[in-house]
């Protein structure tokens, strides 16, 4: 064996004769959904609580983004999970983060695991999404504020 | 000696007077180039170069995300990122092993000053490479370069 010389698909396309044009989510300008949240005082927040967090368009691809809890908004052993909105045609509610413990203030980068960049990273949604976040193992504290950003690349 | 006032170039250039401008690529479009691909071949040794995407001249590279299949490597392989001129630019010597991976560069202090918002003088190809260990055919990766021009 030897050193090779490879090329990402992009670079093959690139490189071809004549040039295969990339779709135009492979380079181009990241925009930036904001979302922000607070818990209402007499909501139902109990284990398996849904709340819808952004939108994001048909043909964007997914590259990133955060989350931020205060100290407050989960009292206790919260998870999350975010993913596409349950009940949608595309719906997966670990698609983007799983497992992201919550107990205390947090700031955790979506996706974050490996595992789950596997499939996140450079998804392309199929339709106009909503993203979604579904908690687990504990209720959501009133008063508590949520808030972080999807980043995805559409022209 | 007192508490100071001090400031970027940036700032320093933008309260003169008159006021310097500053470079298109140090204040506008955030921008991504996608990378994608299964390694094939048979010569796949430590300095195996993978072309991932090409940036044009004026970009100023904030970084990126690199994720790599379980099979891409071996218990020795390590992973730079950079270009033909300094090829661990961006991520030096990351031991992706044989496991899976996913991580947000640059990943240090020293890979922050080589890598973090310095502008392209040409048109350059960014480059993975194994500096360590082999590259397996049929692993995959993928990934993003981020980006300002203008």
């Amino acid at each position: 064996m030897a050193a090779g010389n490879l090329k990402s698909d992009q670079e093959t396309n690139r490189t071809a004769v004549p040039v295969v044009m990339g779709g135009s989510n492979e380079k181009g300008r990241v925009h930036r959904v904001y979302f922000n949240h607070t818990v209402a005082v007499g909501a139902d927040v109990d284990a398996g609580t849904k709340v819808d967090l952004c939108t994001v368009p048909k043909g964007a691809r997914f590259i990133g983004g955060f989350w931020y809890n205060d100290g407050t908004w989960a009292n206790g052993a919260v998870t999350i999970e975010i993913g596409i909105k349950a009940g949608t045609p595309n719906a997966d509610p670990d698609k983007f983060a799983k497992t992201i413990a919550c107990a205390a203030e947090n700031f955790t980068q979506i996706p974050n695991t490996a595992a789950i960049a596997a499939t996140a990273i450079g998804y392309v949604f199929l339709q106009d999404e909503v993203i979604q976040l579904v908690t687990a193992a504990a209720v959501i504290a009133a008063g508590g504020i949520a808030k972080g950003w999807i980043d995805y690349v559409l022209e | 000696m007192a508490a100071g006032n001090l400031k970027s170039t940036q700032e320093t250039n933008r309260t003169a007077v008159p006021v310097v401008m500053g470079g298109p690529n140090e204040k506008g479009k955030l921008r991504a180039a996608y990378f994608s691909g299964t390694i094939t071949g048979t010569d796949l040794d430590i300095g195996t170069v993978i072309a991932l995407v090409r940036l044009p001249a004026g970009a100023r590279v904030f970084g990126g995300y690199w994720y790599n299949s379980a099979d891409l490597g071996v218990a020795l392989t390590t992973l730079n990122i950079g270009d033909a001129t300094v090829a661990d630019r961006f991520v030096a010597v990351r031991a992706i092993a044989d496991a899976v991976d996913g991580f947000s560069f640059p990943l240090d202090a020293v890979t922050g000053g080589t890598g973090g918002g310095g502008a392209l003088s040409a048109d350059t190809t960014i480059l993975a490479s194994n500096a360590g260990g082999v590259f397996v055919a049929a692993g995959t990766y993928k990934g993003f370069i981020l980006y300002v021009l203008d």
